[in-house]
């Protein structure tokens, strides 16, 4: 079995930490801090009051939030729908301190206070939208927005990363709520009008802009993997049964739409070559479609 | 009892989430208004009958809130979720309070002031002013400057005014942060003594229990007394749809018709009383029916009355009626609520579920109904205070008259003579 990843191109981005830029770097499945090359030192030193470490935040938020429901709500429904990300929202990593469950490794634990912060880093977050004051509104003045803990913090400074970073965490999210949805529990249940949701949000924005009709109705039947997945159209609605899989496994892989064809499902045997089930805009048979990947990628 | 007729499959979540991503994806194209986002229009229905907590529906619309925020669309940049909480604060029940009449005009450097009344209490001391500028000098359009009141105990203290008005000068209330002796013999307004020496008028003061009633149809109702001068019926839209859809209300139920009928004719344009149309459409409560019956009279009487009504708290909410003031073509109450949720408008940027609210109904003795929507209002954030305009004209031939904050299944009920004081000239004009 091919892990998730397979098939998505790594992603980079830039962050301020400190006083120097330094790299982040998606790659198979992990973020990587490229710039350091001891990170539990660099968490050691931050524990015992040193200066933060953003590379360091980044990295920790990442790993609470790769399966966090919530980053399908924020997160982009594509191209036609982009987030305002703002650089600075990710210097509101290191601001406040997050809750951990009782024996968190202290590696583990989350950033403090804004007072630790270097000055540079402090101004930047004044300028942000970060908000930890009670809303106040002036004459004149549009309240920014407002967040409310330091997880929503942490999560809307992940989505201002940047250079493609946003995606491959929301592949991630997708990716592991997938595997849940094989053996449904209580979790499931509890986050599936979140997951349901997200994704037909996505289906919608991906159908609409494949048939060029803006108000065009998508609806979503949730359906089991072991099922067809399908699309027709309906008294001027598209209907789609897909699996909630479709999110990791084609949307998250750029593969809804391939050569003017909606693609229902994609698998591979080796990573490199895809088999795709895909339907042309009359909504006919599903016909598979084949693509490969080059060596490099 | 009522059938809910819930729908047992109907997922509230997901129907209140998909709201929110058809929002995002349509931002693009916004149908605009200045309504509340239908999405939270929809939760507010349904968490009012009972198909989702309001935590949870909170919740759902603080996720898209803040995607709408992310994506920095302009019509949903605020994000004042929690203000709109806060209005779900119980109120503290307000202080009685000692009104008197004062009919007084001050002659200042550069305005008019006529004195209306004095309000005392234990926390703070108000006067209803009319404040006119010297017409021969440029007015910058602002209200009176701020003003010092003192008692015969020697306090002074600062006034600070709330009110409204037009270019024929403001009308509202002059208030200390610290009150006067509630027992003073008088006041002085800069300087200026006020005898305090009448009495208000009496009043009675109960609670009335809200008949029973299907809970979508009360929901709807209700909705439509708090907002009716507002918007059309397209700001309902998304709560009727959500009730359909969860079973509670019949797509094809008449009271729709009705509701409809009653929200495009109490629209300020809305072409004259449309009397006609009140018994074509028997799904509309008498409430409503009499209202639309006198819609556009300008017949009501002119003068004002002074209360100073306090009500018990009912379903968290205290009220004090001041004073009324009544013209040919509506009539004006002077407010205080607690908490301050209890007077205003909903705002656009409000996604609360739910900010508890009151609508604002007054009938008098010759069975006419009214309905109140807030002219203005102001908060110190323990209570709001403003002034709460009814339509349509008071029945000139009415001699009782009660005024009916209205929660969701209590209301007061402040009852009254209408024995008139006049009106100083120019008093309507103020309030247009």
């Amino acid at each position: 079995m091919n892990p998730w990843w397979s098939g998505l191109l790594p992603a980079q981005a830039t962050v301020l930490c400190g006083e120097h830029s330094h790299r982040l770097r998606w790659q198979e499945g992990a973020l990587h801090a490229l710039d350091h090359d001891d990170l539990e030192a660099e968490r050691a030193l931050a524990a015992l009051g040193g200066e933060r470490c953003t590379c360091v935040d980044v990295l920790d938020a990442w790993a609470r939030h790769a399966d966090d429901p919530r980053v399908l709500v924020l997160a982009s429904r594509g191209p036609s729908d982009p987030l305002a990300a703002q650089a600075d929202w990710t210097a509101q990593l290191g601001t406040q301190a997050v809750p951990m469950p009782t024996g968190v490794p202290r590696s583990r634990m989350a950033p403090r206070s804004l007072l630790r912060l270097p000055s540079r880093r402090r101004a930047i977050a004044a300028r942000g939208w970060t908000s930890y004051a009670p809303i106040v509104s002036r004459p004149g003045q549009t309240v920014g927005l407002s967040l409310r803990t330091p997880a929503e913090s942490e999560l809307v400074a992940l989505l201002g990363l940047g250079g493609g970073l946003q995606d491959r965490l929301v592949a991630n999210v997708a990716a592991t709520w997938a595997q849940r949805f094989e053996r449904p529990d209580s979790a499931v249940a509890a986050a599936r009008p979140v997951l349901h949701a997200s994704m037909q949000g996505r289906l919608a924005a991906a159908v609409r802009n494949w048939l060029g009709r803006a108000d065009l109705e998508v609806e979503l039947d949730l359906v089991a993997s072991r099922h067809q997945p399908t699309l027709s159209e309906c008294e001027g609605a598209v209907r789609a049964e897909l699996p909630f899989a479709w999110l990791a496994d084609v949307w998250s892989r750029g593969l809804s739409i391939v050569m003017g064809r909606f693609c229902l499902a994609a698998s591979t045997e080796d990573g490199r070559a895809w088999k795709l089930m895909t339907v042309g805009p009359d909504f006919g048979l599903a016909a598979a479609v084949r693509v490969e990947l080059p060596e490099t990628g | 009892m009522w059938d809910s007729g819930i729908v047992e499959a109907f997922d509230a979540e997901l129907y209140l989430r998909l709201i929110g991503e058809q929002m995002l994806l349509d931002r693009g194209n916004p149908t605009g208004g200045p309504w509340r986002p239908p999405i939270s229009e929809a939760a507010g229905a349904l968490v009012a009958i009972g198909v989702i907590p309001a935590s949870q529906a909170d919740a759902v619309l603080d996720d898209y809130s803040l995607a709408a925020a992310l994506r920095n669309d302009p019509h949903f940049r605020r994000r004042t979720m929690l203000a709109g909480r806060s209005h779900r604060r119980e109120g503290k029940p307000l202080k009685p309070r000692r009104m008197v009449p004062c009919e007084r005009t001050i002659e200042q450097p550069h305005a008019t002031v006529h004195v209306r009344w004095v309000s005392l209490t234990e926390d703070a001391t108000s006067v209803a002013v009319m404040w006119r500028p010297d017409t021969s000098l440029p007015w910058s359009g602002a209200g009176p400057p701020q003003a010092t009141l003192s008692d015969d105990r020697g306090t002074a203290e600062a006034a600070h005014f709330v009110g409204s008005g037009s270019n024929e000068g403001m009308l509202g209330t002059l208030t200390t942060v610290r009150p006067l002796a509630p027992d003073t013999a008088w006041i002085e307004l800069d300087g200026t003594r006020l005898e305090l020496t009448s009495e208000a008028s009496g009043f009675d003061v109960s609670l009335e229990r809200l008949p029973e009633q299907n809970p979508a149809h009360r929901y709807l109702w209700c909705q439509i007394a708090w907002r009716h001068e507002l918007h059309g019926h397209n700001s309902i839209e998304p709560a009727i749809d959500a009730l359909v859809a969860a079973g509670a209300l019949s797509a094809d139920d008449p009271l729709l018709d009705g509701l409809r009928a009653v929200t495009d004719a109490m629209q300020p344009s809305a072409p004259g009383a449309a009397p006609g149309m009140a018994h074509q459409v028997g799904q509309i409560p008498e409430s409503w029916r009499s209202l639309l019956v006198r819609q556009g009279r300008r017949d009501g009487p002119t003068g004002s009355i002074v209360l100073g009504a306090v009500t018990p708290v009912f379903e968290g909410f205290s009220v004090a009626v001041l004073d009324l003031r009544s013209d040919r073509e509506a009539f004006q109450v002077e407010v205080e609520v607690s908490p301050t949720g209890g007077i205003g408008h909903p705002v656009a940027s409000d996604w609360s579920v739910q900010p508890r609210q009151l609508a604002w109904w007054a009938r008098d003795d010759r069975g006419n109904h009214y309905l109140g929507h807030t002219a203005y209002w102001s908060s110190n954030g323990n209570y709001g205070q403003g002034s709460i305009g009814f339509r349509p004209a008071l029945d000139p031939s009415a001699t009782q008259l009660e005024i009916l904050p209205t929660a969701e299944t209590t209301r007061a009920v402040i009852g009254f003579s209408l024995r008139w004081a006049t009106e100083p000239a120019g008093a309507d004009r103020m309030r247009r």
